[in-house]
């Protein structure tokens, strides 16, 4: 009885510490996947937003969303700043027949968010039109408060 | 917010990555509820935009050394577990996945050559856009054709890794 008493008294304790700290752990993990979730809602709002703008060649839009410093590579593997995206959309060299993409997935890295994409949206550019399937990379980083788009990249998927 | 853009002449080499390891310290002190996540924002020591790059590149060469040699414990360690790497078949592999490829010799790099670099600095986040002309076997397929790629590197616990990589033939050449 002593004995139990004597070492209650140490584990004790040692037990509500390591309780606290699950109890810490777990809540924090709860926390995290909220925020993560939360992240990821407010970048598909933004990509959205995006996808609208496109269609309707809404530029101001687009620039507001584009990072000034957007690296942006197309299917045929061209590299693009912003300025001469913005101007190819503003002249009409890129036009949206039809606009179908999904398939995203998320990785969160604190204010930075890679998200990944298929598209199979008809989209005509250099007098070309393009139907084919693609998987794309948006990586989108937290500026100011805002989230914008940092680079773009899209893939022709040639075999399955 | 350090935010850079800039474009390299010639260099050589690539990316790849690695992703969250928290050791026990870290998770006494979420436990206290004291941490903050991770970000681009988070830099402890500032560093010069030359001295980014120069690690990016470090990074990149070890990793495509560590792909010539098969160095899975290197490969491992230079990528991110969250790794998204999509290939120029525009197939998407995750950290695993591709692991696999250059462990099995399903990829192999024959030749290493990039070039053209262009990095955009966000903090912890690096971008880094290039052109290679590297000579690679895939599944017994050899393609020598050149290829516009976009790397991502991110900061985790004082090591950069890759987290995302995609490459797109450059068609009109």
């Amino acid at each position: 009885m002593g004995m139990g008493i004597r070492l209650n008294c140490r584990v004790l304790p040692l037990f509500t510490a390591t309780l606290l700290v699950a109890c810490s752990l777990a809540a924090q993990k709860t926390h995290d996947e909220k925020s993560v979730r939360q992240v990821e809602k407010e970048v598909l709002r933004v990509e959205e937003e995006r996808d609208q703008a496109l269609q309707q060649r809404d530029i101001s839009v687009l620039d507001r969303i584009y990072s000034d410093q957007l690296v942006f590579v197309n299917t045929r593997g061209q590299l693009f700043t912003k300025a001469q995206r913005l101007a190819d959309l503003g002249a009409g060299k890129v036009a949206y027949f039809s606009y179908n993409q999904g398939g995203y997935d998320y990785h969160v890295y604190g204010d930075t968010v890679v998200m990944t994409g298929r598209t199979s949206s008809v989209v005509k550019f250099q007098g070309r039109v393009n139907r084919i399937p693609r998987q794309f990379t948006n990586v989108y980083v937290k500026i100011e408060g805002q989230w914008r788009l940092v680079a773009h990249q899209a893939t022709p998927i040639v075999d399955k | 917010m350090t935010i850079v853009f800039r474009q390299l002449e010639k260099g050589s080499i690539e990316n790849m990555e690695m992703t969250t390891i928290r050791n026990s310290a870290l998770l006494a002190i979420l436990a206290l509820g004291m941490t903050s996540r991770a970000g681009p924002q988070d830099a402890v020591k500032p560093e010069s935009d030359a001295e980014i790059q120069k690690e990016i590149l470090a990074i990149d060469s070890q990793r495509y050394e560590a792909m010539q040699k098969r160095d899975m414990a290197a490969l491992d360690r230079l990528h991110a577990d969250g790794l998204v790497f999509i290939n120029t078949k525009g197939r998407l592999l995750n950290k695993a996945e591709y692991l696999e490829e250059v462990r099995s010799g399903n990829l192999k790099f024959l030749s290493v050559d990039t070039n053209d670099y262009r990095f955009c600095i966000y903090g912890d986040t690096v971008i880094m856009n290039g052109r290679a002309n590297s000579v690679v076997e895939y599944h017994g397929v050899v393609n020598k054709r050149p290829r516009r790629f976009t790397s991502v590197f991110i900061k985790m616990q004082g090591q950069w890794r890759l987290v995302a990589h995609q490459a797109t033939i450059i068609a009109d050449e």
